[in-house]
């Protein structure tokens, strides 16, 4: 049902993968939570494509809680990504996360490393 | 709470409204000026207030298309500022993306206002306190609405001109979707959309009409709007007192039939003005900067036909709600 929902070319989005014909665009946290929750298919090639997509997509996000999201499924996927901290320094410094408690949570669960609780289990 | 809120009044009971329509050719202009001297013009009730600054940010929007520009919103601020607000809070509960922040950083909202954290409330993760709505037009009898809306004095809904391929348009009433928060209602909202999209904003502007609008013309959009349509120029800031005057007027300029969207044919009955003659155009008139937008072919029904016959006044029966019918949603 999931891999339904994809969108064209991988990723997800919280909507629909077509409207009226026009391909929905992924979004940095749909993709992130689909992708966790499909860990263990990372030989089906919609999970591929869509960390391809979201490999594309993490140099150009601009928000702390999609940055912390998106370096912590790349990781748990075993995919490379630049450090962390230096950039959530700087998200920091504009706004201060806006206050938020769930994005200061992301940044530190992604901060943390790799999740024991996120390791990827490989099944045929 | 806003002063307005009080203010279910049928149509034939209701003054005047007033509806502004300004010219200005880019994002460049200075908004500023011409909003202070738009805003001047109502006599607005802000002294030593707190005002609510409501925009349209849906979606990370490089090409400044989908979302109510931040030029725009910095000068109201200004402007409301100007006037003697005590406070202007920014305000929005986003739709369709829980990254609040990179949705404003993608549109540069820091870039025109500054350091947000005390210019800006999320919306979804606010403190929120259970209301009943007005009309009751939905399955949701009560709504969880946001402290910070609630607490405020004066409510501005700041909409972008869209088409929206399920209301027909999206204006300063749709665009009070997003007081809705997302953590009781999800993300999107379809809580809402389950109960029914024109009941359920109906029962919101009911509950929360907003006291003023401003809508972002300068580059709307058409088409497969709300969010993939196609930029469409119109060099407008629209304003008024009276939201539904607003939209009724903004549908006007974009070449549709404001009654024949169901929502504000309905909100014409008790929510402000719907006709013509019960809305005084101040700056240019609708005729003169109508243009018409594109619309899906199911939509083409709301297009204005050139006809000598006055349209009818009469709102299509409610569609009902998905809920309903099959045991409904406890959306408590």
């Amino acid at each position: 049902m999931l891999y339904d929902r994809m969108c064209p070319g991988g990723g997800w989005n919280s909507g629909n993968p077509l409207v009226y014909g026009t391909a929905g665009v992924p979004r940095i946290g749909p993709t992130v939570w689909a992708l966790l929750a499909l860990k263990n298919y990372r030989d089906r090639s919609e999970n591929c494509q869509s960390l391809d997509w979201l490999g594309r997509a993490y140099t150009q996000i601009q928000g702390p809680g999609s940055l912390a999201l998106a370096h912590l499924c790349l990781k748990v996927h075993g995919r490379s990504v630049p450090a962390l901290g230096p950039s959530l320094a700087v998200l920091n410094s504009n706004n201060q996360f806006l206050g938020h408690t769930l994005v200061a949570a992301w940044a530190a669960i992604a901060l943390s490393g790799r999740p024991r609780w996120l390791t990827t289990e490989a099944r045929n | 709470m806003s002063a307005s809120n009080n203010s279910l009044i049928p149509s034939f009971r209701r003054p005047p409204s007033r509806v502004a329509i300004r010219r200005t050719p880019n994002y460049q202009a200075d908004l500023t000026a011409l909003l202070d001297e738009t805003l001047r013009e109502f006599d607005l009730p802000v002294q030593g207030r707190t005002v609510l600054l409501k925009p349209n940010f849906v979606e990370p929007d490089p090409q400044g298309v989908i979302n109510t520009h931040p030029a725009v919103v910095a000068a109201a601020r200004e402007c409301f500022l100007h006037l003697g607000a005590r406070n202007v809070i920014v305000a929005e509960g986003p739709g369709h993306e829980r990254d609040t922040e990179g949705i404003l950083e993608t549109n540069r909202l820091r870039h025109h206002l500054g350091p947000l954290a005390d210019k800006f409330v999320d919306l979804n993760l606010d403190d929120v306190r259970l209301v009943p709505t007005r009309t009751r037009a939905s399955t949701v009898k009560e709504l969880y609405l946001p402290r910070t809306v609630l607490e405020a004095d004066f409510v501005v809904s700041m909409p972008k001109l869209k088409t929206h391929h399920w209301a027909g348009v999206t204006l300063s009433l749709k665009n009070m979707f997003g007081i809705v928060p997302g953590n009781c209602y999800g993300w999107p909202k379809n809580a809402l959309h389950w109960a029914g999209l024109t009941r359920s904003i109906l029962d919101i502007n009911s509950t929360v009409r907003p006291d003023f609008a401003i809508v972002d013309g300068i580059v709307g959009m058409e088409g497969n709007g709300p969010l993939q349509g196609d930029a469409k120029p119109c060099g407008l800031l629209v304003a008024g007192d009276d939201p539904v005057a607003v939209d009724a007027t903004c549908t006007r300029i974009m070449g549709m039939v404001p009654e024949r969207i169901d929502y504000l044919a309905h909100a014409g009955l008790l929510l402000g003005h719907l006709k013509k003659e019960n809305i005084r155009q101040l700056g240019e008139s609708p005729e003169s900067v109508r243009t018409s937008f594109a619309v899906l072919a199911a939509f083409d029904r709301l297009r204005e036909v050139a006809s000598k016959t006055p349209h009818p006044f009469t709102p299509s029966p409610l569609p009902s709600p998905q809920g309903e019918g099959r045991g409904g949603r406890d959306l408590r």
